[in-house]
C-alpha cells in the first residue's frame, strides 16, 4: 500500500501537450521518469501498489462485464479518496499514468498512433462531466463503484455493480439522467427493478433494443417525466420502486 | 428532467414572485424567497454549513408546517458528485451540515414545502381564479417551492464572506471604534476587549437577530476592503480578496449587482438594508 498520487498542474499540462512526443512511453516503458519529481501524495489515502496487475483485460470478454469486475477492483483498491478528489484531473491522470497504463491501453484498444485516444482515456478534459465519468479509464471505474456504494443499502455491492455495468447502454442511460442517478434511493430502485424483471422474465426483450424506441429507453424517459413532477429526493425507496416498477410493467405489457 | 418551476399542479403553489406581479401569485400578496447562507468555517473546513432562513410567511402553509401536516425540505444537489440529499428544516430557520468533500463545483439549493399527510388545503389568500375552492392534498404533494440557488464548491475559493473576517482585541481603541487591516489572508477587524467579547458572543449564537447587528460591522469593513482591492492590485494575492471576488461572480450569475462597492458589500451579506425595510413595515 502507498498513498494516492497527485501530479502538479504544470506537469499535467505538460503531459497533455506532449502526448505526441511521449507516445511511445504509453506503450512501452511508462511515464514514471517523465513525471518524476512533480509527484505528491494525498494524505490519509491508500492505493494498492499492484493495482496494475489486479486490473483485468481480456479481448474476448464483454467490455461491460470487465467494467463491473474492474470497478470493484479499482474502488476497493483506492481508500480514502473523496468525491471531491475524484473530480480532480491531476489525481485521475496520475493514477491512470502510473498504475493503469497497460489496462487503459488494452481496455480502450488504443493503437500506437492514436494520440486522440490517449488524450481521451489517460486525461479527463474536453468533454465536461463525461470526461471523468465515461472517458478517463480510472475515473469511470471509480464513479461506478461510488455510485453503487452510495445507493446499495442492504443489497450486494458486486451484484449491483454488475447490473449497472454489464449493459453499457443501460449504464449510460442511468448515469446521464441526474434526476435519478444523483438520488441514491432512485438509483437503487432502478437497479432493483432491472434485477427483479430479469429474474421474472429471463428471456425478456425489454433491455435488448438500442433504438430510441427500445422499451428500456422509453422506461427511462417515463422516469424522467415523473422526475419533472415529483420530488424524488423526498420519497422513500419503496415508493420509488413501486412507481418505477409499475411504469416498467405498463411499457412491457404494451409490447 | 428537472422539476418544472412554472408547472401548474391544479392547486395553488407558493413560489417566488416579482413585486409587480405579487397580486397575481397563487397566494395573493405572498412570495416564497428563503435565504441560503452556505459557509465553510476555517475551524472546520471538512464541513459545509448551510444556514437557511425560510421567510415562510403565508399563514396556511406556516400553520400546516407547525401542525406537522407539511414539512420544509432543503434539497442539496450536486451533479458532479452524484450527490442529492434532503434535509428537514425548521419553520423559521435552521442550519444543516454536510461533508464538504461530498460535493464539487456547482451545488444547487432549493427549499420546498411538502405535504406529510392527506389533508384539505383551503385559504382566503388563494388567487380568485381558484374560486375559493378547497383542494385535496395527498402526502408528498409539493406545496411551495423556492428558486434554486447555485453555489460553487472549490476549496481554494469558496468561503462565506463572513468566514474571511477575523475579529481581534486592541485596547487602544474606544468603545464602538474599530480598525480594519487588509494586509493578511483575513480581513482583520480589531476593537477593544469589551466589544470584542460581545461580538464573539453574538457570533456563537444561532439566533436571527444578531446577524443584523454584526452586519453593521461586516458590511462597512467589506466595503472598505472592496474599495482598496479596486485600487491596490497587490491585494489580490490574499485569500480574502480571492474569496470576495468569487462570491461576487457567483452572485452575478444569479442576479444583477450594482457596481458601487457599498452595494456589492451589502449583496455579500444578503442585503441587510432590505431586512430593515421589512421591519419598518
Amino acid at each position: 500500500m502507498t498513498e494516492i498520487p497527485i501530479i502538479s498542474q504544470n506537469m499535467l499540462s505538460s503531459l497533455y501537450t506532449n502526448v505526441e512526443v511521449n507516445k511511445n512511453s504509453y506503450f512501452r516503458n511508462g511515464l514514471e521518469k517523465i513525471i518524476g519529481d512533480s509527484l505528491r501524495k494525498l494524505h490519509n489515502t491508500t492505493i494498492k501498489q499492484n493495482l496494475s496487475v489486479d486490473l483485468r483485460w481480456n479481448a474476448h470478454a464483454l467490455a461491460g462485464e470487465l467494467d463491473a469486475v474492474n470497478s470493484r477492483i479499482l474502488y476497493s483498491s483506492l481508500e480514502g479518496m473523496t468525491p471531491y478528489q475524484a473530480r480532480d484531473e491531476r489525481i485521475l491522470a496520475a493514477i491512470t499514468h502510473l498504475y493503469a497504463r497497460e489496462y487503459t491501453v488494452q481496455r480502450h484498444k488504443i493503437e500506437e498512433n492514436d494520440t486522440d485516444k490517449i488524450k481521451r482515456h489517460f486525461f479527463a478534459r474536453g468533454n465536461g462531466s463525461r470526461s471523468i465519468e465515461r472517458d478517463n479509464s480510472i475515473g469511470r471505474l471509480w464513479w461506478n463503484g461510488y455510485l453503487i456504494s452510495r445507493c446499495k443499502e442492504g443489497e450486494d455491492f458486486d451484484e449491483l455493480l454488475s447490473i449497472l455495468c454489464t449493459d453499457t447502454d443501460f449504464r449510460a442511460q442511468l448515469i446521464e439522467r441526474p434526476s435519478a442517478s444523483t438520488i441514491p434511493q432512485a438509483a437503487l430502485a432502478i437497479l432493483i427493478c432491472k434485477k427483479n424483471f430479469q429474474t421474472q422474465e429471463p428471456h425478456n426483450e425489454f433491455f435488448k433494443g438500442r433504438g430510441s424506441e427500445a422499451p428500456f429507453r422509453r422506461w427511462f424517459r417515463k422516469i424522467n417525466l415523473y422526475g419533472g413532477a415529483k420530488l424524488f429526493a423526498s420519497m422513500e425507496y419503496a415508493e420509488l420502486y413501486k412507481l418505477f416498477w409499475d411504469a416498467m410493467i405498463e411499457i412491457n405489457d404494451r409490447e | 428532467m428537472k422539476y418544472d418551476h412554472n408547472k401548474s399542479y391544479g392547486y395553488p403553489i407558493l413560489r417566488p414572485v416579482l413585486d409587480d406581479v405579487i397580486n397575481e401569485s397563487d397566494y395573493v400578496g405572498y412570495s416564497f424567497e428563503p435565504s441560503f447562507n452556505p459557509m465553510v468555517l476555517p475551524k472546520n473546513p471538512k464541513k459545509l454549513c448551510i444556514e437557511v432562513e425560510t421567510y415562510l410567511q403565508e399563514p396556511t402553509l406556516k400553520i400546516a408546517v407547525i401542525e406537522k401536516r407539511a414539512k420544509i425540505k432543503l434539497i442539496v444537489a450536486c451533479r458532479e458528485t452524484f450527490f442529492t440529499k434532503s434535509f428537514d428544516i425548521g419553520v423559521d430557520m435552521d442550519t444543516v451540515e454536510l461533508q464538504a468533500e461530498d460535493v464539487h463545483g456547482r451545488v444547487e439549493l432549493t427549499l420546498f414545502v411538502i405535504a406529510q399527510e392527506d389533508f384539505q388545503l383551503s385559504s382566503d389568500k388563494f388567487h380568485p381564479d381558484f374560486d375559493d375552492e378547497a383542494f385535496n392534498i395527498i402526502k408528498g404533494n409539493i406545496l411551495a417551492q423556492s428558486l434554486t440557488q447555485e453555489i460553487y464548491m472549490q476549496k481554494e475559493f469558496f468561503r462565506n464572506a463572513r468566514s474571511i473576517i477575523s475579529i481581534s482585541a486592541n485596547d487602544s481603541l474606544s468603545d464602538g471604534e474599530y480598525v480594519v487591516s487588509l494586509d493578511s489572508d483575513y480581513i482583520e477587524i480589531s476593537m477593544n476587549s469589551a466589544l470584542n467579547a460581545k461580538i464573539n458572543g453574538l457570533l456563537e449564537t444561532n439566533a436571527n437577530e444578531p446577524i443584523e447587528a454584526l452586519n453593521s460591522i461586516f458590511v462597512p469593513a467589506v466595503t472598505h476592503a472592496l474599495h482598496e482591492l479596486n485600487s491596490r492590485e497587490v491585494l489580490e494575492e490574499y485569500k480574502w480578496a480571492q474569496v470576495l471576488k468569487m462570491q461576487l461572480e457567483t452572485i452575478k450569475n444569479q442576479q444583477p449587482i450594482r457596481d458601487e462597492v457599498y452595494n456589492q458589500a451589502q449583496t455579500l451579506f444578503k442585503k441587510p438594508l432590505s431586512k430593515i425595510a421589512e421591519i419598518s413595515e
